[in-house]
């Protein structure tokens, strides 16, 4: 979806002059470069820390984020307030990322087991694996929770990643989430009950097991 | 609709809409007495729900300032990018240009002197080239005069830059630092539009023979002295702007650096904002969510920022309120130096205090000022990253151009490479 269209076709109006960050980027717009630092300021963390979830690489999630700020920052003389600021900024984000992931897919440097269009990264069974130090009877610490979640994530599909990371992570309701990855809300309803589903279903176990070591 | 659906992907959508506070009321109040009845689904919700939870275990990104400070060159270079006109004949000015800086890069101006050409345009341009920035943002010569009448500049220029001798031994004599500058501008201004180029040196001319030369030349000095301490998308901002609006933005510009603190009033600022700001969010916890006083004091500078620019755009009457107060006031007045107490004494209307405390804030929590502030070595793998775009991607020449720089200017100057190299080559590719 190209920028211009994303900033109008939000279906998830809201007052836009509302938000301070639309007015942060009115000023953008109107020439204040110390605006687009601030707003920097404001998202850098939150878009690397979804962005590295979502390719799972730190390096070129940073990449990514200052592709999202350059076009932000291309576009803010035709930037017109149509939604919040951030879902703009993660529209923009997601199609940056697809870009990258087209062009990684094109070079071949990634191995994509799709199962019913979904790209998954890691089967459960690699899960499985990737968790084997987890032996039962054992308290889960804080690291090894860390890596059980970030394996589970791994399972879910790119698109399910991507909602389940800006309702966590953004607290976007379904609505904001429909345009920033240019979907139905309903089909944002689906896509984030199977991810959840799937979590619970590749968590549970782990759970279960770290709770009530006795049981066989 | 109320009721729910024996299908259990229905079901399911119904629970994880309601554990994410998307139903209606009405809607939810069947969920919930169904999780009563059913303990069947009360522990499909509770699962789903301890599920969802774990992932508040996944780790947030830590940024260092180097990353702000990277991605604001990157802007700042596709700014210059987008006026310049894409010229069609730009391939074989950049390729005339590469010839000449390759030369000098590998074996100094003096080689120059094989390619009399280009010695001569080169020593020609060089007045130009020493203050490229002044003569980009300098329209016309009237522009120089008006500054001039404004006195805008008149406190820098008793500085002068160190001119050298317009000889191809003199640039040879320059120290390293000013060389590769002069390769960097060189580069530069071979890239402009011809137009551009016959512009300045048009103004050069006009410049030299107007019979205050001397008095606007020191402008022009003062001028690039102050445009260099700009950042770069500073001064593609003012470039972009007409004359008028460029000379407001310079005059405003100056007006705010005037009301700047010095290195220890600036300390008794910070700490006497993180004060006023701390006692805000208790007292107004819904106005302020960063509570700076909660942090370390490693962290508490720039959760201040934070919690100050939020403020000023959600609560600005609090936020000016907050610093209007007269006690608060004079908690200042009596931290700051003389030179600070008489700047908060000339600012007697509320409007000439909001604009002396802006000018604070930005001094002590704009972005530039915590970069610099913070002064961060790159994380690992950036460094290693362009430890390998250094020995892969510049020839001998380059890395040992860069090799005799000083090691942050050497840095800074990589780190610049590498973003251009890296922007070209994502514009190649897919």
């Amino acid at each position: 979806m190209a920028i211009a269209s994303a900033a109008s076709d939000s279906s998830a109006r809201i007052e836009p002059l509302a938000d301070p960050e639309v007015r942060l980027m009115l000023e953008v717009r109107d020439g204040n470069a110390a605006a687009f630092e601030e707003l920097m300021l404001r998202y850098q963390k939150r878009l690397v820390t979804v962005l590295e979830h979502l390719v799972g690489k730190r390096g070129q999630a940073e990449d990514l984020a200052q592709e999202v700020f350059l076009r932000v920052y291309r576009a803010r003389q035709s930037y017109v307030p149509a939604s919040k600021f951030s879902t703009w900024l993660f529209t923009i984000a997601n199609n940056v990322a697809a870009n990258a992931a087209r062009s990684r897919s094109r070079r071949r440097e990634v191995q994509v087991a799709a199962a019913e269009g979904d790209d998954r990264i890691a089967t459960i069974d690699e899960l499985a694996l990737a968790a084997s130090g987890l032996m039962p009877g054992r308290q889960l610490d804080k690291a090894e929770l860390r890596e059980v979640v970030q394996a589970a994530l791994a399972t879910l599909s790119e698109r399910q990643r991507l909602a389940v990371l800006l309702n966590k992570f953004e607290g976007m309701n379904y609505a904001d989430i429909a345009t920033t990855m240019d979907m139905s809300p309903q089909a944002i309803k689906s896509l984030l009950c199977r991810a959840r589903e799937k979590l619970r279903e590749v968590l549970e176990p782990y759970l279960e097991r770290g709770e009530r070591p006795a049981s066989p | 609709m109320t009721d729910i659906q024996p299908d259990p992907s229905e079901l399911r959508e119904r629970l994880v809409a309601y554990l994410d506070g998307e139903l209606d009321g009405a809607s939810a109040r069947a969920v919930e007495k169904l999780v009563a009845r059913e303990p069947q689904v009360e522990r499909e919700l509770r699962q789903l729900e301890r599920a969802w939870q774990l992932l508040d275990r996944l780790p947030r990104a830590e940024l260092d300032p180097s990353f702000t400070r990277s991605t604001v060159e990157m802007v700042a270079l596709a700014v210059e990018e987008e006026q310049r006109p894409s010229a069609s004949s730009g391939r074989l000015r950049a390729a005339q240009s590469l010839l000449v800086l390759t030369i000098l890069a590998v074996a100094g101006f003096s080689a120059v002197r094989f390619w009399p050409d280009a010695n001569h345009q080169l020593l020609r341009d060089l007045p130009i080239l020493e203050h490229l920035e002044a003569y980009r943002q300098t329209s016309s010569i009237d522009f120089l005069r008006r500054l001039e009448k404004a006195s805008l500049f008149a406190d820098e220029r008793v500085v002068t830059a160190p001119t050298p001798e317009a000889t191809l031994t003199g640039i040879e004599s320059l120290p390293a630092e000013q060389k590769t500058e002069l390769h960097r501008d060189y580069e530069r201004f071979v890239h402009l539009p011809p137009e551009e180029q016959r512009r300045l040196r048009t103004l050069h001319i006009e410049i030299e023979s107007d019979e205050r030369a001397a008095e606007l030349t020191a402008v022009l000095v003062a001028l690039q002295k102050w445009l260099k301490q700009l950042s770069g998308i500073e001064r593609a901002e003012l470039m972009a702007l007409d004359a008028d609006s460029r000379f407001e933005r310079m005059a405003r510009l100056r007006r705010d650096e005037a009301r700047r603190l010095d290195a220890k009033d600036l300390q008794a600022f910070i700490a006497w904002a993180e004060g006023c700001l701390g006692r805000l969010a208790q007292q107004r916890p819904d106005a302020i969510k960063v509570r700076p006083n909660d942090v370390p004091p490693a962290r508490r500078r720039e959760m201040t920022a934070r919690a100050a620019h939020e403020l000023r755009l959600t609560h600005p009457f609090l936020f000016a309120s907050a610093f209007n107060d007269p006690g608060a006031r004079r908690e200042l007045y009596d931290t700051l130096s003389p030179s600070g107490r008489r700047q908060l004494e000339l600012a007697k209307a509320p409007e000439e205090r909001r604009l002396l405390l802006q000018t604070w804030f930005a001094q002590a929590f704009s972005p530039q000022a915590m970069a610099r502030a913070a002064q961060l070595q790159l994380p690992e793998e950036k460094q290693t990253e362009l430890k390998r775009f250094f020995q892969t991607q510049l020839d001998p020449a380059q890395r040992a151009q860069l090799l005799n720089l000083p090691a942050d200017q050497m840095q800074r100057q990589l780190r610049q490479r590498y973003e251009q190299w890296k922007r070209g080559k994502r514009s190649d590719g897919p």
